[in-house]
């Protein structure tokens, strides 16, 4: 039987992210937004550590707390709902953990892992895309050819990389062949922070997500030992996929969380704008709107969960996992737009939190594959 | 061809070699058949730990699983004409004349019968 009901554990929890979220994270994030780009803002990281929310992604024998992907969908969408960009941030430790739990040796967890409950905060940066394929791994250019004494030689360059130059440690995915064997020749390093050879590009300006800071990575004769290799052999694509296939859930809930926070402001102008005598919400034009956008919040929602129950179920979850990203990611959009036209000329205003819930929703739907990339993932399952 | 199905044909290919089915595997795997048939068809994902039971189960390297099918190719024309060489000798001659007057029914008899000896001498019986 699967039940709909949050226990009274995951229930306060929710309760306590809403507040930290509302309280802190939005009306921070609001201020970086309009800024520059810049590093990861030192009351994120504060968050980070004072609410313990690494402690949700790393396993207890690590330092953390019993891994539930149901309850990390709650704490990603309270995360989402008060902004996409520091849950991105999050997410991203998520997936460089994430992978390390997959394939990672006793040693690399107990060394890497707690880093992150660093009590200053810390994050940990999942490097994979690169400017010319993406995250095509058959057309990687980044190598790591095994030299002298056991000891790897990474060169190229990762882009964009969230949390470049913030982070603790890298996910590093490199080509240690000759590109003749294909997938086979593709592995996943741990590079720790600040080992000679790393070196990072200006910060990207961006539409949305902006409170997520993303640069280049470049990696030039970087020397790491063949010990932070994560894996067998050749099980770099494999580590890429699965990680891939259990983070898109997550951005799912994310999704949740932006777009839950566009059709509560929307609902909230609704109600208290009057025209005629009458709230706006009254006409069914705008009723109509409001209502389609619960009823598809609920559907998002359910869909992120099954996705996370199957994966603590150890059950194949590939497809609903972009399933949930797919129409999580769409409905953000479809909130947003609909958002702004019903706030209208308010919401043009800068600062406005729709405008920025808007922007950060276009970007969702890029992010972990674009909707054309969760639509191809899910035909090869059917 | 897409990634998972290139897996997929190289699972099936390796299994077949040992003349294990798809029913003895899925049991040592712990899985359905149907879902081993979704592995070799490559409609779901084989994650790492899945692969490394199949790797020692069916004693090939992941490596092997995800090499480009242009690195087999040579190997593959070294396998055929390993076959036609096999064909040729005289013990496989004498089973071919022998069969040759059997029912469709008998030959499956003795194709089962030397499946059954691989399976005996992979371990898949113990």
């Amino acid at each position: 039987m699967i039940s709909f009901e949050l226990t009274k554990d995951q229930k306060a929890l929710q309760k306590r992210l809403h507040s930290i979220a509302l309280d802190k994270i939005r009306p921070y994030s609001l201020e970086i937004d309009a800024g520059r780009p810049g590093k990861i803002d030192k009351r994120f990281l504060e968050i980070i550590a004072q609410e313990n929310l690494n402690a949700f992604i790393i396993p207890e024998e690590y330092g953390g707390m019993p891994l539930k992907w149901v309850t990390l969908s709650i704490v990603m969408e309270e995360l989402g709902f008060g902004c996409a960009g520091f849950a991105g941030i999050y997410a991203q430790t998520l997936h460089a953990v994430s992978t390390i739990l997959i394939g990672g040796s006793t040693i690399q967890k107990k060394t890497f892992l707690p880093l992150l409950l660093n009590p200053s905060g810390a994050v940990a940066s999942f490097c994979l895309t690169e400017e010319k394929g993406g995250s095509d791994v058959s057309s990687f250019s980044t190598t790591a050819q095994l030299g002298e004494k056991g000891y790897y030689r990474l060169n190229g360059s990762k882009t964009p990389i969230i949390n470049a130059g913030d982070a603790e440690f890298y996910v590093v995915w490199a080509n240690t062949g000759t590109g003749r064997k294909g997938l086979a020749e593709i592995n996943a390093f741990i590079i720790p922070r600040d080992t000679p050879g790393m070196g990072y590009g200006g910060l990207h300006d961006k539409p949305g997500l902006r409170v997520a800071p993303t640069a280049t990575i470049f990696l030039e004769d970087l020397k790491i030992p063949s010990s932070n290799l994560v894996g067998p052999s050749g099980s770099g694509y494999l580590l890429f996929t699965q990680t891939i296939d259990r983070g898109r859930a997550l951005v799912g809930s994310i999704c949740v969380g932006l777009a839950r926070a566009a059709t509560e402001l929307a609902i909230e102008f609704a109600k208290e704008r009057h025209v005629r005598g009458r709230p706006i919400a009254s006409n069914q034009g705008i009723g109509f709107t409001l209502a389609e956008l619960a009823t598809e919040l609920e559907a998002a929602r359910l869909l992120v969960w099954k996705a996370c129950r199957r994966m603590d179920k150890h059950m194949d979850y590939t497809a609903l996992s972009s399933m949930a990203k797919l129409f999580a990611s769409e409905l953000a959009v479809r909130a947003t737009s609909q958002g702004m036209l019903i706030l209208g000329q308010k919401g043009c205003k800068r600062p406005s939190l729709m405008d920025k819930l808007l922007r950060d929703a276009q970007m969702s739907r890029i992010i972990e594959g674009t909707s054309q990339v969760q639509k191809m993932i899910i035909a090869t399952q059917l | 061809m897409k990634s998972y199905e290139l897996i997929g044909q190289k699972l099936q290919k390796a299994r077949e070699e040992l003349g294990m089915s798809q029913k003895d595997l899925a049991r040592r795997l712990g899985c359905s058949q149907a879902s081993l048939s979704n592995y070799e068809l490559g409609k779901r994902r084989l994650y790492l730990s899945d692969l490394h039971r199949i790797s020692k189960i069916l004693n090939k390297p992941i490596t092997y699983f995800l090499e480009s099918p242009g690195e087999n190719a040579e190997e593959n024309t070294r396998d055929k004409d390993d076959l036609h060489n096999f064909l040729k000798q005289q013990f496989m001659r004498e089973i071919m004349l022998e069969a040759k007057d059997l029912t469709p029914m008998q030959r499956r008899s003795v194709l089962d019968y030397i499946k059954w000896q691989k399976s005996r001498l992979s371990g898949d019986m113990a």
